[in-house]
Parts: structure tokens; C-alpha cells; sequence
């Protein structure tokens, strides 16, 4: 077909593909105040911003109370398996979530606001970079680099594969990296969502940020009463494009503000956690055996004992045993591993004659005079 | 077994035997044999890398041959460079050498290789690995498609100097995230476009636009790639490269490699009823020779034309197999629509020697080195000469004597290649035809390009000027898809554009094919996931053909068993089947109306525009196995299919109404819309199905024929047929006149018209007494 009388076919053709229908937008409408912003200069231009000063105290004093009977030492990078977490204090990151115009990385995917928070001085500065229209970006990403320049760390949850992606993908695109080639995926960078994949699997559901906030860090669900879906959250800011009305980004901005303020406190919960394990059984044996898998056994041989220790029930006693008996092998504790033996073959059901026969020949192999003894901290059911 | 398959017999001797014998003797048409040719040798180019020329001596390759010679300088002298030389003229060295001596001077520069499939993609690998372990080099180089694990892809990123890939994963998995490609896009020195004749039509028209797009991502980055194209022989190797590049290129085209001898035999399958020119089921035939091939020891590959005759005849030739105490596992079905694991293991088989038969449709026709073949039996003449080559070149690819058997349907095309082999044998006058302007395909690309950059005020897309591309570019704005904002238009959707734009047709809506047998987990076609108890997907099926072949009550061929679909769920494009075991399969029928939209042009009595074409599936015919006698009717309820194209249409005049009648004239043109049909794709070098055929009698003016492009928004066949109209109707009249049947018959005539109308004569007086019309009389040939 020639392009001749384009603009006619261009007609006859209709919508050129499949429309997002709108969005029931009225619903996420804000009665009040109309948003107030502020500008910071950048070698770029200014950049639009949302600024807030908090008191650190309720974000960094969730602190758990020390019931840990021993502390573990660079827990993070151990159990990351990544060395520049060494030294992490959660005083010295960037905590960062971002929003942006699509669910995929591809490159026409743009973050429209950048929420940042740091935290100094007893104080968290939460700092929201909004685009206001796709030109502003640069500024917006400069100032983001600014930020993040001035901290050794980065805190994100699902940054390493979401959020660090599409700024990336978008720093190219500005050119704002295209001497350097240099990689924000290179930084220092703790993905909350990693950490507690690894911590809290299978203990409340599902570790999506939102269920952390309530039963991690307390958080009352009516902070998130009016919250945005997420599916929504490109179609509100194509319709402010559009429009010009900004009356609807405000549940957006409250979402993304709600979101970098649960990641302060989840990492200052998470890194308490890591150095001075202790509470919730089912924790405890996620970490026993994420440190067994490290390759971590005498770590991994306290946090099933600790696991042990505060009781588990059938399915999940029997994995930290099986564990336990590994991670005593490895740690070379005979008692120990006498001790888990002893108990898994308790658990054997008559249809396990052949598990029963090898755990009896390892715990014959023990050193006789090594007794299944219980060791002190562990008390039998 | 092993005795039987021990020694390969010349072809030379299974021909003679075939000739020998009668009943087979009186089927062939044609015995021709391609001659041995000696081979023209050239120095390496000086500027050829000498580490390279030291590990091709090495691989024993003293000289080059002169068409190599030629495109190596070509491409080191960064022109854009097109090889238009047989198969197996060893045209990968054109684009290695050319390539690997390059980024051996320049280690930083990258080079992308781009092949029409997935299989020919892995299989061109280890060649080319082959030739760079030789240089002993460090050229890294990965293929990456759909296959490529999630973590082996960073790597791919990062280190590729050389990635091989195919136009799809070109579009859907590179240029959308090409910031995460920045090595490749700042140092891309080389585009390689294997297959280049592959590129036809929508596929075609698809590709140029992704190159558009390639070449605005390299831009972008700084760099400016020289490609370097080889393509099977057409008639306008050129012009169509240029229309693909949108750059000048250098073409390349006198073939110095040695060729060996080929025996060419055509083959008619016998007429049955002179009367209706009906003539014996060719696949019947071909069975007969492929059978005769590979209980003869000769390993063949047979090529069909559809998925349902690949299931058919692997049935048939399993069931003599069977019948003579041979393995039926010999013969195996290879095509579209099985699962990649299915296929990888029929592939490894061929290479194993494991497989001697292979029944495929055309996914093996592109350069796959399937191992020593020796046979080829087309089933079907595939629509254009360079794809019987083609096909034909996937045997005897190792200088040895080959042979190529073709057989005639009874359809128009094959019977007039069959009836006029100078066609065949001499210069192809075919062409390969594109339209990256298409405005379907534009648009969609436009979208894609968007999201990959922003567009800029007085920027160009490809070929269009700064006035069309901004009016596209408004339109999308217009439709909420791109927002713009001062100088520049941005992606304003959530949604990832590629996934939604499949490069293979114009829609993409997939049906599923769900197997709810008892016991279905457990079939051994591949390894999808159940999708509930006992369920599991075994197929899909595209949008399109959904309608004719996963209606309720269908039967749905696959791997040599039969299904009958149950419930068709066509909201969610699942069809729901369970396996039977039929004497039958089912062939639907559907009702084309078209409707002019506007007219573009007027010559006489032809006429080209856009059009609406509205076919309704309205029924299905039960046909015997074996006979392929009619034993039942049903019929089928679905939405219409609709769909804006171009046409170009011949309305009768009144005063040739009035001579002939109105009721003859119908059904007279009925007739040469099926013999223009005919000659038409053979000019257009298009697949039968590209082009659309209907006879209208509109309100407003006198009957007519309509031609028009088989997909939405056209690739431009229309206005070419348009120009071409005359000669076609004169080589029509011949086809017509030439044909061997006495009344008029499918081949000529085709089968929609009225029996009792009175055989050629009328088609012919039309045609006529519209040439008549049109002034003196040009020959088309």
C-alpha cells in the first residue's frame, strides 16, 4: 500500500492496536490539597521534587529485643554471597523505589517519580524526583545520581532486577552514562526482596513488600487503605500527561513515600535479625539452611539448633533434622550430629526401612563414645 | 536393516528402473539432467587478514572461488554487498571471511548474523565456530533466540562479538533492550542477512522495517554497519535488496563454484477422468516414488505443502514400511507446529542416520545440512522455481549425483510448470516482492521504534519523508499511544510493543490445541506442562487458520494421528480435542465477498484500490482416507473474518455483456480469475495463498474479478498486477487453450464453476473479446 492519502487510511484503520481501557481513575481521585513541589538545580535543569524530613527514631528503633543468645558476624555479605555488603549500616544507604511508565525493562520504559530516602542525622530525608513531562527526565536522573553518589550503599526491594534496570536502561538512553559504560548494577547493593526470600519464605505467604510491612514490621493496613495497584499506576500518569490534572498521582506518590519508608525499617529489622538471630522458629531454620547452602555449617548447625530450640512442628522438625545432620557433619560436632541422628530416627516411619538403615550405619560409624546426648541449649519436647 | 541401507545406489540406476517400468514410465513428464560444471578459481584478496588465509590454507582451502573472491573484496571495501549464487557454492565463506578478517584487525568490532529460522541459526553455528577454532582467534561468538538460558544471555551481551540470531529475536528480544546491548550497538561493524530470497511478503515487508529500526538503534550509538546479503537465485536480487537495506548495493552473482550432476524428473500424475481433467492424487504418487527411494536405500526427505499432507504421508509411508517389514520409525514428519524438542530430535536423527525418510513441510527448506541425503521429492510444485531449487539443493549436497522428483497436483500452477518445463529450466522470471510501507506493518513498527528511542521532530523513518513519518507519528499520538511533548514523541503505554507484532503474518493470536484424551500426559509428542488432569496442550494454530481446521467437529491431523475437536472456546482461542481414530478428515469451505473502498487507479476496464474482504467459514466436507471420496457434510457457525487490502479488479462492460449474456459471463470469469490466479503468483513469485481470488456481481456495475493481497493492508502485489494486467490475461488464454483436458478442468478452469456451462469456449471469447478492448496485444513472455 503507497503512503499516498496517509492520513485518510491512516482513518479508515482505526486505533492502531490494542488501548488500555481508562482506568476507574475517580476512585484514586485526591480531595485534598493539591501537591507542593519543589525544585533543585542540576547541570541539566531542575528538577522537580517532593521533599520531607521524618524522625529516624520509629523507622531504625523497631529494633528487636535481644533475646539472641550470639551474634553472627558479616551476616549480610555471607548470606548474599556478596563481599561489598561488608561493613553495611543501614545509615549508609540510598533506599530507593521507583514508578514508572511500564511493568517491563525494554528501553521505552521511563521512571516518572524516583522515590529516595537516606537517612542522617536522626532524621530520614525522603526525596521523591518527579518527571513532569518525558523531557524532564535528565535532571530528574541527574539528581538521582547525585544521591546515589554521595552513598557508599543501595537499598532497593526487587531493585537488581526492576528498578536499577530501567534507570540503566534510561541513563543510556539520556547519554547520562555513555562515556563511563560504568554499571549501577556494579554498586554496592542490598535487594531487601533477596534477603527475605531467603529469611521468611514460606513464613507468612508470600514476601511481597506489603505483607512484610504488616507482619514483619507492624505496620497498620490502614496506611495502605487507598493504595494504587500497581497495574494502575502507568495509566495514572499517562492520564496526567494527558491532562495535565495531577489530582490522581497523589495516591501514587503516597504509595511510592509509603514504600521507601517500609524499606528503611525492614533493612534496619533484617540487618538486626541477621547479626542476633533469634524469635520465630520457622525464621530460624529459613537461615540454618540458607547457611548451609552457603557453604556456612557451623553457622547453619546454632540456627537449627535455635530453630529446634524454639519448637517446630512435624514436616519442618524433620527438615532441620536431615539439615541439622548435615551441618553437624560438616562443623565436625560428633555430638551433635549423634544427637540430630538419633532424633531424625525417631521420626522414621515404618516405610523408611531403608533411610532407617543408612542413618543407623552413619550413627554407628560416630565414634561410640560419643552419646546422643542432647546438647544443653536443646530441651527435648 | 543394515544390508539394506549398506551401500546407496545411484540414482542414476533407481531412474533408469523407473523408466523402465510402464506404469511409472508413463507418469514422467520430464527427465532433465543439470550438467557438472568446472569451477573458476581467484587468489585470496590482499586484504584479506593473513592470519585468516594461514587457517583457511589450513582447512585445506588454497584458492577461493571467483564469486568469493569478488564479494570478500566487495565487503572489506565496506560496500554493501548481495551474493546471488547457488546452493552449496560455498556461500558462507563470502560473509566469514569478509567478517572474522575484519574483527580480527579491529578485536572491539561486532557483527550480527541474521538467519530466517532458529534451526538454520544453530546449525550455521558450528560452521562458522569451525572456521574461527581454525584461526585460532578469540572470536566470541554465541547464537541467541528464544532458547538462550535467561543467564547465559548476560554473556551473550557482554561478550558476543559475533551473534547469531533470527529476525524475531531481533525484534522482540534485542532492539527493544538494546541499552542493555551497548557493545554490540557502539562497535557494530557487520549485518549478515543469510536466506536473503526467504524475505518475502509480509515476512519480508516485516524485516525491512526491523532493519529501519536496527539502523536508527546503531545511529543512536554511533555506529554504521555494512551488510552483507546472500540470497538464492531471483530475478531481482537488486532491487529487492535495496528495498530491504534501503542502501545501494553491490550484487554479486556469476557463480564460480563446480557443481554436480542433478537429475531433474517431473512428474504428472495420471489423468483418471478426461472429461473433468481430474487426474490421480499426486500424493499418492509421491508416496509411490518416496516409497520406492527408501526401501531402495536411498535417503530422501519428501516435501509437502501443508501440515495435514506431511501426517498423511508419513501415515502412508509407515504403512508400507510395514507392509515390506521395514521399521516404520525410518520415516519420520518433521514441521512447523511440533515442539522444539520433538523437532531437535528428529533433526539429530537425520544427522545420525537414524531417520532415512522425512516427510517436512517447508521449515527444512532453508540451507539446513541435514547429512547426507541423497533424494528429494517434492510433493507439489512449492510456488516459485529458487524454492524447487532450494528444496532440491537439501539433497546431494556433496558433489555427488542427486535427484530432485517433482510432483504436478492437479492444480493450475503445478499443471502449468509440469506442461511448460522451459519455465522451469530457463532464466526465473521470478521476483521477490516487499512492501515496508504497508501501513499495518509500518505502524506497528513505528510503535516499536518508538519505545526503543524517542522520535525526534524532522526525523525520518527508513525511506518515508519527514512529512509521512510525522503524520504516522501524530496519529499514534492522536490514538494515546505516543505522547508528544515539544520536539520529540514518546512511548505512552504499559504495554511492550514487539510482543504484540509477530513478523511472520500480520496477526498473532495463536489458537491452542488442547488434548483432553484419557491418558493424553502420557504421549510422547513434547513436554509442555498439563494444564489440567489429563489435559495438555499439543499444538497451536494460527488465528486464520484456526477457522478452516479447529472448527467444532474438525479433524485436527498431527504427527499421524487424528483428533476430533470437541468444543472449540473461540473468546479464548482454545480448541479442545480428543483422538480418534476416523476413516475420514474434514476440508472446510468459506464465502468471499469484497467490497471496493476506494479506487486508486483506472485503466479501461481495470481498476486498483482498497478493498474490504469478508470470508465466512460456512461449512466442512467429510473425505475418506485412501479414495478421498466426499462421505459427509456439516456446518460451521464462526465470526467473520475481515480484512482491508489492496485489489485490483476487472469489471465487465456492458457491450460484452450484451454480446455474450450475463449468466455466461459470470461463470465464464470464474474461470479466468482461476487461470489469471495461476499465472499471476507465478509471475509474483508469491505463495497461492498470498493472493486472493473472487468473482463479485456488485449492484452498480457489471460482474467482477477481483485479485487482491491475501493480508491485511497488502504488500503491494495489487498495483503491480494492476501494470501487468494484459500480458496476464494472454498468458491466461494460453494456459487455458494449452491445458489437456477437453471441457475445462480444475487445472485451468478450476472447480467453482457451473459444469453445464459449456467448457472453455466462453472463458475464452471473454478474455477476447477484454484483450480486444485493451488495444494490441503484448506478450507477457
Amino acid at each position: 500500500m503507497t503512503l499516498r492519502r496517509l492520513s485518510e487510511r491512516l482513518a479508515r484503520h482505526g486505533a492502531p492496536g490494542p488501548e488500555a481501557p481508562e482506568p476507574e481513575l475517580a476512585r484514586h481521585a485526591h480531595t485534598g490539597p493539591e501537591l507542593s513541589w519543589s525544585y533543585t538545580e542540576t547541570p541539566f535543569g531542575r528538577a522537580t521534587v517532593s521533599a520531607e524530613r521524618l524522625d529516624a527514631g520509629p523507622f531504625l528503633s523497631s529494633r528487636r529485643p535481644e533475646t539472641a543468645t550470639w551474634r553472627c558476624h558479616h551476616p549480610l555479605e555471607r548470606l548474599l554471597g556478596d563481599e561489598r555488603l561488608i561493613g553495611f549500616r543501614p545509615e549508609d544507604a540510598l533506599y530507593l523505589d521507583i514508578e514508572a511508565t511500564g511493568l517491563s525493562h525494554g528501553a521505552g520504559t521511563f521512571a516518572f517519580l524516583i522515590g529516595c530516602a537516606v537517612v542522617e542525622g536522626g532524621q530520614v530525608h525522603v526525596e521523591q524526583l518527579f518527571v513532569p513531562d518525558p523531557t524532564d527526565e535528565l535532571p530528574a536522573l541527574s539528581r538521582f545520581l547525585e544521591l546515589l553518589d554521595a552513598r557508599p550503599y543501595l537499598v532497593s526491594f526487587n531493585g537488581k532486577s526492576y528498578d536499577l534496570s530501567v534507570l540503566e536502561s534510561r541513563l543510556v538512553i539520556t547519554r547520562l552514562l555513555s562515556r563511563s559504560e560504568a554499571s549501577l548494577k556494579l554498586r554496592p547493593h542490598l535487594d531487601l526482596l533477596h534477603v527475605s526470600r531467603q529469611a521468611y519464605k514460606g513464613v507468612f505467604g508470600d514476601t511481597r513488600l506489603q505483607t512484610l510491612e504488616r507482619a514483619v514490621l507492624g505496620l497498620d493496613p490502614k496506611e495502605r487503605e487507598d493504595d494504587v495497584p500497581g497495574s494502575l499506576v502507568p495509566a495514572l500518569y499517562f492520564h496526567y500527561l494527558r491532562t495535565g490534572d495531577a489530582r490522581h498521582l497523589e495516591p501514587v506518590l503516597r504509595h511510592n513515600r509509603t514504600d521507601v519508608l517500609s524499606m528503611v525499617a525492614l533493612a534496619a529489622h533484617l540487618v538486626d535479625l541477621l547479626r542476633a538471630p533469634c524469635g520465630d522458629a520457622e525464621i530460624l531454620l529459613n537461615l540454618g539452611r540458607a547457611a548451609l547452602r552457603r557453604g556456612l555449617p557451623d553457622r547453619a548447625a546454632r540456627l537449627l539448633e535455635d530453630a529446634l530450640a524454639a519448637g517446630l512442628a512435624d514436616p519442618l522438625e524433620r527438615l532441620a533434622l536431615e539439615d541439622l545432620v548435615t551441618a553437624a557433619r560438616r562443623a565436625e560436632r560428633p555430638a551433635l550430629h549423634a544427637f540430630a541422628l538419633d532424633r531424625l530416627i525417631d521420626l522414621l516411619t515404618p516405610h523408611e526401612a531403608t533411610l532407617l538403615a543408612r542413618l543407623t550405619r552413619a550413627r554407628q560409624r560416630l565414634r561410640p563414645g560419643v552419646a546422643g546426648q542432647p546438647p544443653s541449649r536443646i530441651t527435648s519436647p | 536393516m543394515a544390508e539394506l541401507f549398506a551401500e546407496t545406489p545411484s540414482v542414476t540406476r533407481v531412474v533408469g528402473r523407473w523408466l523402465e517400468t510402464p506404469e511409472l514410465a508413463e507418469q514422467i513428464t520430464q527427465v532433465r539432467r543439470t550438467e557438472s560444471q568446472e569451477g573458476e578459481y581467484a587468489p585470496f584478496p590482499e586484504s584479506l587478514n593473513k592470519t585468516l588465509v594461514a587457517a583457511l590454507r589450513r582447512t585445506g582451502i588454497e584458492q577461493l572461488y571467483s564469486h568469493q573472491a569478488a564479494a570478500i573484496d566487495s565487503a572489506l571495501a565496506r560496500r554493501h554487498t548481495v551474493l546471488v549464487t547457488p546452493t552449496a557454492s560455498g556461500k558462507s565463506l563470502c560473509f566469514h571471511a569478509p567478517v572474522l578478517s575484519d574483527l580480527l584487525d579491529h578485536p572491539n568490532g561486532r557483527a550480527l548474523f541474521l538467519y530466517p529460522t532458529k534451526a538454520l541459526t544453530q546449525d550455521q553455528y558450528s560452521g562458522l565456530h569451525h572456521t574461527i577454532e581454525k584461526t585460532g582467534a578469540d572470536i566470541r561468538t554465541f547464537t541467541f533466540d528464544g532458547d538462550t538460558p535467561a543467564d547465559a544471555r548476560l554473556q551473550v551481551r557482554e561478550l558476543g562479538q559475533i551473534v547469531l540470531t533470527n529476525p524475531d529475536m531481533l525484534h522482540a528480544g534485542v532492539l527493544p533492550h538494546h541499552t542493555k546491548w551497548l557493545k554490540l550497538f557502539k562497535n557494530l561493524r557487520w549485518v549478515v542477512l543469510d536466506e536473503l530470497h526467504a524475505y518475502t511478503g509480509v515476512f519480508g515487508s516485516h524485516l525491512g522495517n526491523v532493519l529501519r529500526r536496527l539502523k536508527r538503534i546503531a545511529e543512536f550509538h554511533g555506529s554504521s554497519p555494512v551488510f552483507i546479503a546472500a540470497s538464492a537465485t531471483i530475478a531481482n536480487p537488486k532491487e529487492h535488496a535495496e528495498r530491504l537495506l534501503e542502501e545501494p548495493v553491490e550484487v554479486i552473482d556469476r557463480s564460480g563454484a563446480p557443481r554436480g550432476g542433478r537429475h531433474v524428473v517431473f512428474v504428472n500424475p495420471p489423468v483418471v477422468n478426461r472429461q473433468l481433467g481430474i487426474r490421480r492424487s499426486y500424493l499418492h504418487v509421491a508416496r509411490r516414488f518416496a516409497s520406492d527411494l527408501i526401501r531402495s536405500g536411498v535417503p530422501t526427505i519428501v516435501f509437502v505443502q501443508s501440515r495435514l499432507n506431511v501426517e498423511l504421508l508419513v501415515k502412508y509411508l509407515r504403512e508400507d514400511l510395514v507392509r515390506h517389514h521395514v521399521d516404520p520409525e525410518l520415516v519420520q514428519g518433521y514441521r512447523g507446529g511440533y515442539l522444539p524438542t520433538h523437532r531437535r530430535r528428529i533433526e539429530q536423527g537425520l544427522r545420525a542416520g537414524q531417520i532415512h525418510g522425512v516427510v517436512a513441510t517447508n521449515a527444512l527448506e532453508l540451507g539446513i545440512d541435514i547429512g547426507d541425503l541423497t533424494a528429494c521429492v517434492i510433493a507439489g510444485y512449492p510456488g516459485s522455481v529458487a524454492s524447487v531449487w532450494q528444496q532440491a539443493g537439501r539433497a546431494g549436497r556433496r558433489n555427488a549425483e542427486a535427484l530432485a522428483v517433482v510432483v504436478a497436483r492437479s492444480v493450475a500452477l503445478d499443471q502449468y510448470v509440469v506442461e511448460h518445463p522451459s519455465y522451469f529450466f530457463g532464466q526465473s522470471p521470478e521476483e521477490a516482492r516487499i512492501d515496508p510501507d504497508n501501513l499495518v506493518i509500518l505502524i506497528d513498527h513505528v510503535k516499536c521504534a518508538a519505545f526503543e528511542l524517542p522520535f525526534k521532530a524532522g526525523e525520518r523513518f527508513g525511506r518515508l519523508s519527514v512529512e509521512q513519518t510525522t503524520e504516522v507519528l501524530d496519529h499514534l499520538a492522536a490514538h494515546r499511544i505516543l505522547h508528544r511533548s515539544g520536539p520529540h514523541w514518546h512511548w505512552m503505554d504499559r504495554s511492550y510493543p514487539a510482543n504484540h507484532v509477530s513478523l511472520r503474518r500480520v496477526e498473532s493470536e495463536n489458537f491452542t490445541v488442547i488434548d483432553v484424551s484419557p491418558g493424553s500426559s502420557q504421549s510422547a509428542i513434547g513436554d509442555l506442562p498439563n494444564t489440567h488432569a489429563g489435559a495438555r496442550i499439543i499444538a497451536e494454530v494460527d488465528f486464520k487458520s484456526a477457522h478452516t481446521t479447529l472448527h467444532e467437529h474438525a479433524i485436527y491431523n498431527l504427527d499421524g494421528e487424528q483428533y476430533q475437536v470437541e468444543r472449540l472456546d473461540y473468546e479464548n482461542h482454545k480448541a479442545f480435542v480428543r483422538k480418534v481414530d476416523p476413516d475420514y478428515f474434514t476440508y472446510a469451505h468459506s464465502k468471499l465477498k469484497v467490497t471496493v473502498i476506494a479506487e486508486d487507479g483506472r485503466e479501461g476496464e481495470r481498476s486498483f484500490g482498497e478493498v474490504l474482504v469478508t470470508e465466512k467459514v460456512i461449512g466442512f466436507k467429510k473425505v475418506r482416507f485412501d479414495t478421498h471420496e466426499n462421505v459427509g457434510y456439516g456446518d460451521i457457525s464462526l465470526p467473520e473474518l475481515e480484512m482491508h487490502t489492496t485489489a485490483v479488479w476487472l469489471t465487465v462492460p456492458e457491450p460484452i455483456l450484451e454480446a455474450l449474456g450475463r449468466d455466461t459471463v459470470v461463470d465464464a470469469l470464474r474461470g479466468v480469475g482461476q487461470a489469471i490466479h495461476t499465472v499471476a503468483v507465478f509471475r509474483l513469485m508469491c505463495a497461492g495463498s498470498d493472493l486472493g481470488q473472487a468473482v463479485d456481481e456488485p449492484e452498480e456495475a457489471g460482474p467482477r474479478l477481483y485479485l487482491y493481497d491475501n493480508l491485511p493492508g497488502g504488500v503491494g502485489f495489487a498495483e503491480r498486477l494492476f501494470q501487468l494486467f494484459v500480458p496476464l490475461l494472454s498468458s491466461a488464454r494460453a494456459l487455458i487453450t494449452g491445458c489437456a483436458c477437453s471441457e475445462g478442468c480444475p487445472s485451468c478452469l478450476g472447480a467453482a464453476r457451473n459444469t453445464e456451462a459449456g467448457g472453455k469456449a466462453p472463458s475464452v471469447e471473454l478474455i477476447d473479446a477484454i484483450l480486444e478492448l485493451s488495444g494490441p496485444r503484448p506478450l507477457l513472455h
